[in-house]
């Protein structure tokens, strides 16, 4: 590790164009943050010159009107964050709006972390349960995670109308898992333990069901050599109300719909 | 497009950090064809583009109180957190990637380094907008290549220099040119 104070100006501004398109490596970027750190003045005004100079390759782009629903969809997504922003300031909430959007929040991801946490403390019971496990134990595990689900729906996730949450099933197979949609944060949170190991050349995708056969691919999905899948979905606002998630592998070409043998769905109820 | 005066482009962050709907609006209809081209420009597909513009105007919206006044413009924060999504589009992440020069841009730690020296701004006016286009267009390909290259498709700039078959120091002082002649072009620009 370089100490950050031998870094002097004509070396750090010599890292500075990839620094500022975030391509510099973290050994040599740790040096360059404590040497801007310190206030100097010269390579600070050269980072901003250089950040400005790249932004005008963005002004010099011919350009066009985005679709008139990309601003109507945010548009509906600020004013659906206001009435519930209202409503819980309503209740008692604290005053002012940068902190009235945080506190609602705050109550969302404590909610989250409280059912994450029991979900995941049976999981992780079941998962060491699983060591010499009969046959018939599979079942077990999985009323395990049904219970679960059920007392977290019933108990908690009702009385909160921005979260949803349902469980990922594959029949006949050690699949499982769930997902809790945040429809305030526009997320959903995946989680699934056991997924097969794709073929060679093929991996997992994400997709949204958005009814009627049509499917909106978000993306990659991130599973380690254990087939676990922990990964947050940002979700846009026209698929706030979509029909479940497909979790599915694909070869390279990924088309417009889930096509994989080891496809495991998560029906929003 | 419309490019705003840099003092009213800051007026419309902190009214929309306050929750103003209308400056929220104000600030789409004046940066969102460009924030649509430079997402187009790095993913190359028109869809995916539309996302990114509806994500990072929604971040916008969530986070503008973190936009730090004294690193740069208005403008430059918005250009430069819509490549950095665009890019994670590009390469398929769909949890956003931490950005070390977002993180900077949005630190307030080095305010005071603003006193009496300003960051390099945006805040031209719009028929200054085909100035700074034509000194783009303007520059010779062997300075202008390397400069796209890095910022439209994230390579490092070890990957421009093999992409362009030239020596690694090469590309770096092409990049760093480049940027010298578009830095030129916004002060001829001022000077009008």
């Amino acid at each position: 590790m370089i100490d950050p104070q031998l870094i002097d100006c004509v070396e750090c501004q010599s890292r500075l164009a990839e620094f500022a398109l975030d391509e510099l490596p973290e050994q040599l970027r740790a040096p360059v943050v404590a040497h801007l750190g310190t206030g100097c003045v010269a390579c600070n005004e050269q980072l901003a010159d250089l950040l400005s100079g790249f932004a005008k390759l963005a002004i010099a782009l011919p350009t066009e009107l985005p679709a008139e629903r990309i601003e109507r969809g945010l548009l509906n997504r600020v004013a659906v964050q206001k009435r519930e922003t209202a409503r819980f300031s309503a209740v008692g909430a604290t005053a002012g709006s940068e902190s009235r959007r945080h506190a609602l929040r705050r109550l969302l991801v404590s909610a989250l972390a409280l059912a994450a946490s029991v979900v995941g403390i049976a999981m992780w019971s079941a998962w060491h349960g699983r060591i010499g496990r009969t046959e018939a134990e599979p079942r077990a595990w999985g009323e395990v995670v049904r219970r679960v689900e059920q007392a977290n729906a019933a108990e908690r996730f009702a009385e909160i109308p921005q979260l949803k949450f349902a469980s990922l099933r594959q029949p006949s197979s050690d699949v499982t898992g769930y997902v809790v949609v945040d429809k305030l944060a526009k997320q959903w949170h995946v989680y699934a333990l056991h997924l097969p190991a794709p073929a060679t050349g093929r991996r997992y995708h994400l997709w949204i069901d958005l009814g009627d056969s049509r499917f909106k691919h978000v993306g990659a999905a991130e599973i380690d050599g254990a087939g676990t899948l922990a990964q947050i979905v940002d979700v846009r606002a026209d698929m706030v109300n979509a029909q479940g998630l497909a979790i599915s592998d694909e070869a390279d070409e990924v088309l417009d719909h889930p096509t994989g043998q080891n496809m495991v769905e998560a029906p929003l109820r | 497009m419309e490019i705003g005066a840099e003092d009213e482009d800051r007026q419309l962050l902190v009214a929309i950090a306050a929750g103003d709907e209308d400056a929220f609006r104000a600030f789409y209809h004046r940066y969102s064809p460009t924030v649509l081209a430079l997402s187009k420009r790095i993913i190359g597909r028109e869809h995916d583009a539309e996302d990114v513009v509806a994500d990072v105007f929604w971040e916008l919206w969530e986070k503008s109180s973190r936009y730090c006044s004294s690193k740069s413009s208005p403008a430059t924060y918005l250009f430069m957190l819509t490549r950095c999504r665009a890019l994670d589009r590009k390469r398929g992440i769909s949890r956003r990637e931490a950005s070390a020069i977002l993180e900077w841009m949005e630190s307030d730690s080095l305010a005071a380094v603003g006193d009496g020296a300003q960051p390099a701004e945006l805040s031209m006016a719009e028929e200054n907008r085909q100035l700074i286009a034509d000194a783009v267009n303007e520059l010779e390909p062997n300075l202008r290549k390397p400069i796209e290259l890095a910022f439209f498709n994230g390579l490092t700039h070890r990957d421009t220099a093999e992409a362009l078959g030239v020596p690694l120091g090469t590309t770096k002082a092409r990049i760093r040119s480049a940027l010298e002649r578009l830095r030129h072009a916004l002060r001829a620009c001022k000077s009008d």
